[in-house]
């Protein structure tokens, strides 16, 4: 690509798909069913991944009422209970998380930010979105096939997760395979369309270092996850192969209840490198779009500029390479070579100092910054305190000899749903606060909003801190109870209660979160083109919601980074990207 | 796994070489300011369908070298290494490779105009791809009742899994393959067709590039050897 | 909101300090691995305190006012440059007695004695050395009614070890032991607590983790990797005897050559089995 050279005026070509090749919908079914529009297609995917994610949501209440109140209710067994475990952490993961923040907030804001029409390739984006449903849809089917779903744990180890010792052997594991197979399908033709249109369709002037570090975030996690998802795809078809056609991949010689099985010479530990080469990239899948979100909040509602942004680029990039060299710090109890532990604990902790720079400069931001507590705002800054939080425990864990104590106790539990479950969700929810107005034309509503976010964030913190201490005490996690443990002493129990009592009141608290979003969609204060008085470019388009195409009859022209708040001698406290000079309304600036 | 890290490392080391040009030190809040011009878009010098199949190869190619990891940590070292008769095995990598060319050829004939020459291509790369596919299916015929699939080693499984899913990559292909035949038979005209040859030429440059690979790991071959001790447990 | 984050970092401390529930006293030799799991517990605290009271203030001291501006600093190398410093300095100071005391981890003393445990949904077995100090081979080929752990019955080395199927393990006092671990069908994780040091056992392929008991007493032993429906349920007892008792026990048990002989009498753990197959 040539390099951007400055001071050349002219005539810009346009970039990106004109007007006369952009799909154009001829009936309401091609409209908004079989759209091809990645506005609408970033809907579909957030309605499908925040529905399968309710289902998650009461997954984990009758987790918690199991192990806050065992014995309370007599339809939770052991194996409805590790059916559950897994669906829970399974679809959070995956189905949720991935997917909102890829294909929900991908598609709306990539070629939005980016001055772009739409996406490059729009039938293919359609599809990813339908086979995406797909995956959903034979996961749930699952709950309903004979033997129900799996119960294997989220991570699916064999032997085993296909062994009939595990809750769903018989149709559980087989369609939970299938779905991720299908998912990864899916994912794949998404991914290379939001890479391409990073690549290819920015507006002019559009350099890299002019996007937004949501942009940043997203286009990094999708080129860690084309390149991590083929190693789940392996070891998913591997599993699969094992279970139906009597392979031995992963299988070696077993006796179970005392019947030597037909398996023998696999390698179980060959699937663990398999699931956490994925598995690891996955953590940064997630939480490289939330770093960039959570950077365009903070700068925009602090009226402040993101500090060291250049900086911020860099720990992104370094932080996507570095979680290659990292995944088996997972099994440093797994009986792998332990000669392994010297490299994985060092790149592990190596990868703490990008991330660190991060949070410091994300903080920098709003020393002597005008913070306006908005909602968007307030989930901005607790996600600062659960991440900060999540991410120091993790240095326990990345630790080698102190992960072997707490390896797979509460401890791990209270860590990654600090760190990739609390956190990134905040961040979610901070910016579908924040996207709202733009996708709907109407602000959500502020007091709900502020409701929502204070039962979510003190209750989400006072549910996974204490649990910290209880896993330091050696309580381990995927237990159906504890019971008869000489180490627990019985205020542990009592522990157990409060928390189940507070899930269930911030789970309640997400039919708030859900209430305001309907209510909004036609009760909502007009929002106006750009309520946050924010830079990027997806508040500039001329009309709100964005029409098909995005920019009425020219592209805009990008004059600047993303970042120009606040700026000494500006009449205003922003500059739109696509404003030339610092002073009056640039083109295509809304009132 | 030193041959998965080794392809991370390439890969890596093209995106570094990308990210270099794009001058990620450049300060960009001192470019703003009044009368400053954008910066002229950068051009792209590849279309929009040729870098996206070049990011899906590069994730394909990921799989199938994990692929060759995992057989490397599963399957004892010289357990397996076979049975079809190898010279109809070689026979079908020749005709994967003639396919390949027969393809650069065609794409040529585009550039330049020539129709018909494009079109011959296709259909020589058609056949030749065809004749791979039939080779392979004598392979399989020929392992099948030996017990191989689930025999302890897992050699004969790795065998079915890896040429199954190369020949499901390479279905896809064929595909495609064939709606630009269809359409050159029909008569589209070089300059129409030019870019999905560029894209089929590419595509079947990856399937030659991994099936070498795999080759050299389920063969005999002068140069299994690399392959085994980049493949071989870490 | 200022305020709520002081009190949240503020609570957490107090939390740290009053919280019940701490780590179980340790029965091992490592106590190394507390010390670094202190050391980490001191750096992330501090760190933890100082950030979420840095933006407590920030949050109070720059909260939007009328007519207030922010500043305009797009960078400062000189910070950045500190901070990366200083943050790599706390990590290397976390990360050297890690390594450290890995390196003791992995290398295992020349005198320990060797155990072995051996896993199946969702029992423990355990074997010892008899009269010769070492291990029998064992294979799960050999396994059968009367061989409950799979002993090569033409390994001489095997015939005089101590084969405990439904028993509690009891170890010496002050020895350093290599636990050699086996599993029969899925993955398993022997975890005491009070020993600190755990490792998975892998079907296929054996596993080990070396520690030396420092306390007499009974100890809990749980399974720590997920092993099916009833992983919860899956318990066993290490009892570390001071040296004279540790003989008594030891002198009672049966030996493999014995055990081939007269196999009644074994109290196989069939309830568990009993739930998975009423589901």
């Amino acid at each position: 690509m040539a390099d951007a050279q400055l001071g050349t005026a002219g005539p810009f070509p346009t970039s990106g798909p004109d007007e006369d090749e952009l799909y154009h919908p001829r009936s309401w079914l091609t409209h908004y069913v079989f759209s091809q529009d990645a506005k609408i297609i970033a809907v579909q995917y957030s309605t499908t991944a925040l529905a399968i994610g309710l289902v998650a949501l009461v997954l984990s209440w009758l987790i918690r009422l199991q192990l806050g109140f065992p014995g309370l209710v007599s339809f939770i067994g052991p194996a409805e209970y590790y059916q559950f475990l897994t669906m829970h952490g399974m679809i959070m993961v995956v189905y949720l998380l991935t997917a909102l923040f890829l294909g929900g907030f991908g598609n709306y804001l990539i070629p939005l930010m980016l001055g772009a029409r739409d996406m490059v390739f729009p039938y293919v984006n359609m599809l990813s979105y339908w086979i995406y449903l797909l995956a959903v849809l034979v996961l749930v089917a699952s709950f309903f096939a004979p033997g129900g779903p799996t119960g294997a744990g989220w991570t699916l180890y064999p032997p085993q997760a296909i062994l009939a010792g595990t809750p769903g052997q018989e149709w559980g594991i087989v369609l939970m395979l299938l779905s991720l197979i299908l998912f990864i399908i899916g994912f794949t033709m998404g991914g290379v369309n939001y890479v391409v249109t990073v690549l290819q369709a920015r507006a002019p002037g559009m350099t890299l270092m002019r996007m937004p570090l949501t942009i940043w975030g997203i286009f990094t996690a999708t080129v860690l996850a084309l390149l991590a998802f083929p190693a789940l795809f392996v070891g998913a078809v591997m599993m699969l192969l094992d279970r139906l056609l009597g392979t031995s991949f992963f299988m070696p010689a077993i006796i179970e209840a005392g019947q030597r099985l037909k398996y023998g010479g696999g390698s179980p530990i060959l699937f663990q490198h398999l699931f956490w080469f994925f598995g690891h990239p996955e953590v940064y899948i997630v939480a490289l779009p939330a770093f960039g979100i959570v950077s365009d909040l903070i700068s925009t509602h602090a009226r402040k500029n993101i500090f060291g942004y250049r900086m911020m680029v860099w720990a992104i990039v370094a932080i996507g390479a570095l979680s290659f060299v990292v995944w088996a710090h997972h099994m440093y109890v797994s009986g792998m070579n332990p000669y392994f532990g010297f490299f994985f604990a060092t790149t592990t902790l190596i990868i703490a100092i990008p991330t660190a720079i991060k949070v410091y400069n994300w903080v920098l931001t709003l020393w002597r910054g005008d913070i306006h507590l908005t909602v968007p705002m307030l989930f901005a800054i607790a996600f600062i305190v659960t991440f900060l939080n999540g991410g120091l425990t993790g240095l326990f864990l990345g630790n080698v000899v102190v992960d072997v104590p707490l390896s797979d106790t509460m401890f791990v539990v209270a860590h990654f749903h600090m760190v990739m479950g609390v956190a990134p969700i905040l961040v979610i929810f901070g910016g579908i606060y924040h996207w709202y107005p733009k996708v709907t034309g109407r602000m959500l509503d502020e007091r709900l909003g502020r409701l929502h976010f204070w039962v979510t964030f003190l209750g989400a913190y006072a549910i996974f801190f204490p649990l910290h201490y209880i896993g330091l005490l050696g309580v381990p996690r995927r237990y159906f109870e504890i019971e008869g443990l000489g180490f627990v002493p019985p205020s542990v129990a009592s522990l157990n209660a409060f928390v189940s009592i507070v899930a269930f009141i911030v789970g309640a608290a997400q039919l708030v979160f859900l209430a305001n979003l309907a209510r909004s969609l036609t009760h909502g204060a007009p929002a106006g083109g750009n309520p946050w008085r924010a830079t990027t470019l997806e508040w500039q388009t001329p009309r709100t919601p964005p029409a098909h195409g995005n920019w009425g009859d020219a592209l805009p022209v990008v004059y600047r980074w993303p970042y120009d708040y606040s700026v000494p001698g500006a009449d205003r406290d922003f500059v739109p990207q696509n404003q030339p000079g610092l002073a009056g309304a640039g083109t295509g600036t809304a009132p | 796994m030193s041959l998965v890290l080794l392809y991370l490392a390439v890969l890596g080391g093209l995106a570094a070489r990308w990210l270099s040009r794009q001058r990620l030190g450049e300060k960009p809040w001192l470019e703003a300011g009044p009368g400053l011009a954008p910066p002229p878009p950068d051009r792209p010098a590849a279309p929009a369908a040729q870098v996206g199949l070049a990011l899906f190869l590069a994730a394909v190619g990921l799989l199938f070298a994990l692929l060759a990891g995992a057989h490397g940590m599963r399957v004892p070292a010289g357990a397996w290494r076979v049975l079809p008769d190898p010279r109809l095995v070689w026979l079908a990598t020749g005709l994967l490779v003639l396919a390949s060319a027969a393809l650069h050829v065609a794409a040529g004939a585009a550039r330049r105009g020539d129709g018909a020459g494009a079109r011959a291509g296709l259909l020589v790369a058609g056949a030749a791809t065809l004749g791979f596919l039939a080779g392979q299916g004598l392979a399989w015929r020929q392992l099948w009742g030996s017990g191989a699939a689930t025999a302890p080693d897992a050699a004969g499984a790795f065998f079915y899994l890896i040429t199954a899913l190369h020949a499901l990559h390479l279905g896809g292909g064929l595909v495609a393959l064939g709606s630009v035949t269809a359409a050159g038979l029909r008569g589209l005209g070089p300059d129409g067709l030019h870019p999905r040859i560029a894209l089929c030429a590419l595509y079947w440059d990856a399937l030659m590039a991994i099936w070498l690979v795999l080759f050299g790991l389920l063969f005999r071959t002068p140069w299994s050897g690399w392959i085994d001790a980049l493949c071989g447990p870490a | 909101m200022a305020l709520i984050l002081v009190l949240i970092a503020l609570g957490s401390i107090a939390f740290h300090l009053l919280s019940p529930w701490w780590w179980t006293p340790i029965a091992s030799n490592w106590g190394y691995i507390d010390t670094t799991l202190i050391i980490t517990f001191w750096i992330t605290g501090i760190v933890f305190a100082a950030l979420v009271l840095f933006v407590a203030y920030c949050v109070f001291r720059f909260r939007h006012r009328p007519g207030s501006r922010a500043a305009y600093e797009p960078e400062n190398r000189r910070l950045e440059g500190w901070l990366t410093g200083l943050t790599a300095l706390g990590v290397a100071a976390m990360l050297a007695p890690g390594l450290v005391v890995w390196g003791q981890f992995v290398r295992v003393p020349g005198d320990a004695t060797e155990v072995e445990i051996v896993a199946q949904q969702w029992r423990w077995s355990f074997r010892l050395p008899g009269a010769d100090g070492r291990l029998g081979a064992a294979d799960i080929r050999h396994v059968g009614d009367d061989n409950p752990l799979g002993l090569d019955p033409q390994d001489a080395a095997a015939r005089d070890d101590v084969v405990i199927d439904g028993g509690d393990l009891h170890l010496p006092l002050g020895r350093p032991v290599k636990v050699l671990m086996r599993s029969f069908d899925v993955v398993h994780n022997f975890y005491v607590p009070e020993f600190r040091a755990k490792m998975d056992m892998i079907p296929g392929m054996i596993t080990y983790v070396w520690f030396t008991p420092t306390r007499t007493g009974t100890f809990d032993a749980l399974c720590n990797e997920v092993c099916g429906v009833n992983h919860y349920a899956m318990r066993g007892r290490v009892v570390v005897d001071a040296a004279p008792a540790y003989r008594t026990w030891l002198d009672q048990q049966r030996t493999f050559s014995q055990f081939a002989a007269a196999p009644a009498g074994r109290g196989r753990a069939a309830a568990p089995r009993q739930v998975a197959q009423d589901r």
